[in-house]
């Protein structure tokens, strides 16, 4: 088996072929010879008792002419002797009968020296036949003999009667032979023709077995050729599946077995190669989960499904990469926050149609609702034939490097600010020193002017209060535009915004015709300089009621002229708010709003809100508007939330007692 | 002097009290309005030889109570009074208003203005 299994399939063929062959070639010869052997045996027979069956048949012929003979010579003898007649025609009877009687005796002869050679010592019924013609020849014999003697015709007719009996018994003995000679024939004719049909079944039936035989044999051979194959091809199907391990040792050495081997070190080799990609692809995976950035793939359809994308996804959005993988929970466009999605997808469609890496800057609206900013630099991965296949890119948070920036624009603002600011107050404070004593001299001089016209009916006195009204605007303004330009340190305290606001509002009134509604919600608590922040919020609720109640406007859809003051938590930071329904800001005026000496107030100095906004930043916070024209305006305060560790032990008293 | 009839258009309510009190002190007649959107109205009731128009007021600026004016009268006589040099004046200017007063200004000067009107 070993043998065959290390012979190649080629030689494993030729070698069935030739057992075939060979099989074949021996049934035909020893079928051949069979026969041929059952034939001569046949002949044999025929050969040998043929020949004797004719010796017989001439036998006969020879007796039943000697018995013709001597019947002829015994009647004529015997007329012969009744008429006297001649003796011619007896001599000549007698020649012949003897003549027939030496043939016969001849023949007996011969006869008798083959059976002797042929059959010595058997009791063979051919030696009664002799025994019986020795009878013949002798009755014949004596037959002469007598007719020599001068025997009567009675007496001679009494001896050829004998002759006749004998005779008789002669011919029998011989027909017995023969016909049992032929029945030997027929006996051996039938044996052959029977052991000829065995032969013909025999050798179908060899045929038939030799048939069967092949058939196996070659369900074998195409069976062991088959199943080695028909086993590489599960295997191969596992190693299609995964499973690189599938293949095993091959059990042949045929042309199969080193296809199998072939294969085997092959996927051996894939199995290191797959290993070894694993191995550079964890190695990649570590590094790209290292990096601070997010990098992504992802395919170019209708959802731009993702590939891959780096796990710091989680950290910028607050999902795991999981997430975006296959677009599976959300897409990636899910997080840019909506305003800056008009910007991105122009951005992408730019850069793919010119080809080349695009730079975008959005914001990414977090879990927790927070916005990280985000730097993405992104690419088309293009095939052969110039489609798009991915898109490729990496995403980095630039939230703190923006934030830094703002805040640098900022303090550069707020400096610049401030410079501008002192340049303005130093000014503003000197002139408006100076002026205080000019306008001081004129008050003076109209209360004399006063007095020297009291109750003379001279009709200045409408004139004089109009001086003294614009007297006393000129010093407001003066001393806002000190208060302005004065740097003042803070006194803060630990506040319960909320509940100081309402007390505030309690106090503090606007029109009646305006409904304030408190919205107060932050429980947060802010260290605040009351005084100075009382300042803001009456300055932002003045602003709004003014605005609303300015002569020349009402609302074109009726709506209820209201205050919202609203404050809520927002991370580190309370949001407090003041919204008003009035008549809205143009965006033009809206963008110098906090600008000192800006006002499109009649009359002001434009200097509340600057002031305000000093006042806020001086609180660590920050200011912002949002205004739609005809809708309202809402000031925004944002002012950071006192942590519990930087509350001072007092600060829960003073809670406690707003 | 003839007796001129002049509006002052101010949202500063002393200043146009005492402007027209001086106006008729010298034998004007004076109407006052306290934005633009006032002096337009007043304007469709009756003829001024001459008006002095404010240009920052709530409601109706002047530049725009300007051509709302010259809309209806085309030869209105109108006087810009502005305290500060807004840029917005000289669409007004250029398209025909009869003067520029920057305050404070001399009571003189407006009278002057009055007199050749009248």
């Amino acid at each position: 088996m070993r043998f065959f299994n290390n012979m190649r399939i080629r030689d494993k063929i030729f070698v069935g072929y030739l057992l075939a062959i060979l099989a074949v070639v021996g049934v035909a010869a020893l079928s051949w010879r069979y026969l041929t052997a059952t034939d001569e045996r046949f002949e044999q027979a025929v050969g040998r008792d043929v020949p004797q069956i004719r010796v017989l048949e001439h036998l006969r012929d020879k007796a039943a002419a000697l018995i013709h003979a001597v019947d002829v010579f015994a009647s004529r003898t015997a007329v012969n002797q009744l008429r006297a007649g001649s003796t011619d025609t007896l001599t000549a009877k007698r020649a012949a009968m003897q003549d027939a009687e030496r043939d016969l005796a001849a023949f007996l002869a011969a006869l008798a020296g083959d059976l002797r050679a042929a059959h010595a010592g058997e009791a063979d019924p051919r030696n009664q036949i002799l025994a019986a013609g020795a009878a013949v020849l002798d009755a014949s014999k004596g037959l002469i003999a007598r007719a020599d003697n001068g025997a009567t015709a009675n007496d001679l007719l009494e001896i050829a009667e004998d002759f006749d009996a004998s005779a008789s018994q002669f011919r029998t003995l011989i027909d017995g032979a023969i016909a049992s000679e032929e029945r030997a024939l027929a006996t051996m004719h039938e044996e052959t023709r029977a052991a000829q049909g065995q032969a013909t079944w025999l050798i179908g039936g060899g045929v038939l077995v030799l048939i069967l035989v092949m058939l196996a044999c070659g369900y074998t051979i195409a069976n062991r050729i088959a199943q080695p194959i028909v086993r590489l091809r599960a295997a191969m199907v596992r190693v299609g599946e995964g499973d690189l391990a599938a293949i095993e040792e091959s059990s042949t050495r045929d042309e199969v077995g080193s296809l199998v081997d072939a294969i085997r070190a092959m996927v051996g080799r894939l199995q290191e190669a797959s290993k070894e990609l694993g191995e550079s692809e964890v190695k990649f995976r570590t590094l790209v989960g290292n990096i601070p950035g997010v990098f992504y793939r992802c395919a170019n359809d209708a959802a731009y499904t993702m590939e891959f994308i780096s796990p710091p996804i989680q950290d910028l959005s607050g999902y795991p990469a999981s997430d975006f993988i296959g677009n599976k929970v959300r897409t990636y466009a899910s997080i840019i926050h909506a305003d800056d999605m008009d910007l991105v997808n122009k951005t992408v469609e730019e850069g793919l149609n010119q080809r080349r890496a695009y730079v975008i800057e959005y914001r990414v609206v977090h879990r927790d609702g927070s916005h990280r900013w985000a730097r993405e630099y992104g690419q088309g991965i293009f095939g052969e034939t110039g489609e798009l296949l991915h898109l490729d890119g990496a995403v980095f948070d630039i939230t703190e490097l923006r934030q830094a920036l703002d805040q640098a624009k900022e303090a550069m603002d707020k400096l610049s600010r401030q410079e501008r600011l002192a340049a303005l107050g130093q000014v503003a404070g000197t002139v408006s020193h100076e002026l205080r004593n000019p306008l001081a001299a004129i008050r003076n001089s109209m209360a004399l002017i006063r007095q020297l016209t009291a109750d003379k009916g001279l009709g200045v006195e409408r004139a004089v209060d109009r001086v003294e009204r614009n007297i006393a605007r000129c010093n407001g303004i003066i001393s806002d535009l000190l208060e302005f330009t004065r740097k003042r340190d803070l006194n803060r305290t630990a506040t319960a915004i909320d509940g100081w606001l309402a007390e505030m509002l309690d106090e503090h009134t606007v029109a009646d015709s305006i409904a304030v509604v408190r919205e107060l919600a932050s429980n947060g608590v802010v260290a605040l300089d009351r005084d100075r922040f009382r300042q803001v919020m009456v300055n932002l609720l003045d602003n709004a009621a003014q605005a609303m109640t300015v002569s020349g406007w009402s609302p074109t859809d009726g709506r209820q002229l209201s205050i919202v003051v609203r404050t809520e938590a927002a991370g580190p930071h309370v949001r407090v708010s003041v919204t008003d329904s009035g008549p809205g800001i143009s965006s033009e005026n809206l963008a110098k709003i906090f600008e000192p000496l800006f006002t499109t107030k009649a009359s002001g100095v434009g200097l509340g809100l600057p002031t305000v906004r000093t006042i806020v930043e001086q609180h660590g916070g920050t200011i912002d508007v949002e205004s739609t024209v005809d809708v309202g305006t809402t000031f925004v305060v944002w002012l950071p939330r006192q942590t519990a560790e930087a509350a001072v032990p007092d600060a829960k008293d003073k809670e406690q007692a707003a | 002097m003839s007796r001129a009839n002049v509006m002052i258009v101010d949202d500063d309510q002393d200043l146009a009290e005492s402007l027209a009190e001086l106006l008729e002190m010298s034998g004007c007649s004076v109407t006052t309005a306290a934005n633009g959107k006032e002096a337009v109205l007043s304007h469709g009731k009756q003829d001024f030889d001459v008006t002095f128009m404010d240009v920052r007021m709530p409601v109706m600026n002047g530049v725009d109570s300007f051509f709302e004016i010259r809309r209806l009268k085309p030869d209105a006589k109108i006087v810009m009074m502005t305290g500060f040099k807004e840029a917005i004046v000289t669409k007004a200017l250029e398209a025909g208003a009869a003067g520029l007063l920057s305050k404070p200004f001399d009571i003189e000067a407006m009278l002057a203005i009055v007199g050749d009107a009248a």
